[in-house]
């Protein structure tokens, strides 16, 4: 059995990474485990809770938290990067006094001690 | 227990320098890191650099900086014949082979 972290770097509207990467958690076979997703660069525009895709087309953050919620996942997003992005919690839209809470709050935003630590205490780190 | 890091740097440098950001913070984490710049990525090498935008990072600045936080082993692979900072070794494919095999690889 073996624990696994996903970090993800690219943006979820350039290409098909995120849904590679949730192809590959769903064909995961059950004896392993995801721990947590982390999404650093471009992956923390996942989090934008004001995203609405066109008619028919899916939601990549609905996809996310639906997958977390079935296989028991955080999904974390790197605090810095969402920041300069303007992805905020109310916590930080009070901090820096910004207009308005932007990030899905089911998404938690970390440090990059989270995936350091990872290395340590999962058994893998998967980049896609 | 700390892991072997392979920073692969293909990318060219960004406005906030995320790659190395992202080195740096593993290394202050106590993990083995190393980085290779190849492709466009040799092109944080590049000398007589500025930051990327006002008040930004330099690159160049970053990159000899390494040692600081720890980072001994960062090389290029195929720089041509650019100059490289004193602190960036000239990888050999075999060299690359072997670290691609034994490290955990992020690549930017």
């Amino acid at each position: 059995m073996a624990t696994y972290t996903l970090l993800l770097t690219h943006s979820p509207f350039n290409d098909c990474r995120h849904l590679l990467a949730q192809r590959f958690i769903e064909a995961l076979p059950a004896e392993h485990s995801i721990r947590q997703v982390f999404l650093y660069n471009e992956a923390v525009m996942v989090a934008n809770a004001c995203q609405q895709p066109a008619q028919g087309q899916v939601n990549m953050l609905d996809q996310w938290l639906s997958l977390a919620d079935k296989h028991s996942f955080t999904v974390s997003a790197c605090i810095a990067n969402s920041l300069r992005r303007g992805l905020v919690d109310a916590q930080e839209r009070e901090r820096y006094e910004l207009p308005a809470v932007t990030i899905d709050e089911r998404i938690s935003l970390v440090g990059l001690g989270e995936i350091a630590e990872a290395y340590i205490n999962g058994d893998r780190v998967l980049q896609f | 227990m700390s892991k072997q890091i392979l920073i692969l740097v293909t990318t060219p440098p960004t406005p906030d320098c995320e790659a190395l950001e992202f080195a740096l913070a593993m290394a202050a984490f106590d993990h083995d890191v190393s980085i290779l710049f190849c492709g466009d990525g040799l092109f944080w090498l590049e000398a007589g650099q500025s930051e990327r935008k006002p008040g930004g990072k330099n690159p160049q600045k970053l990159v000899k900086a390494l040692p600081m936080y720890g980072i001994d082993n960062a090389s290029a692979l195929h720089p041509g014949n650019r100059k490289l900072p004193g602190n960036i070794k000239e990888a050999s494919d075999i060299d690359v082979q072997n670290w691609l095999n034994e490290y955990d690889t992020v690549t930017f």
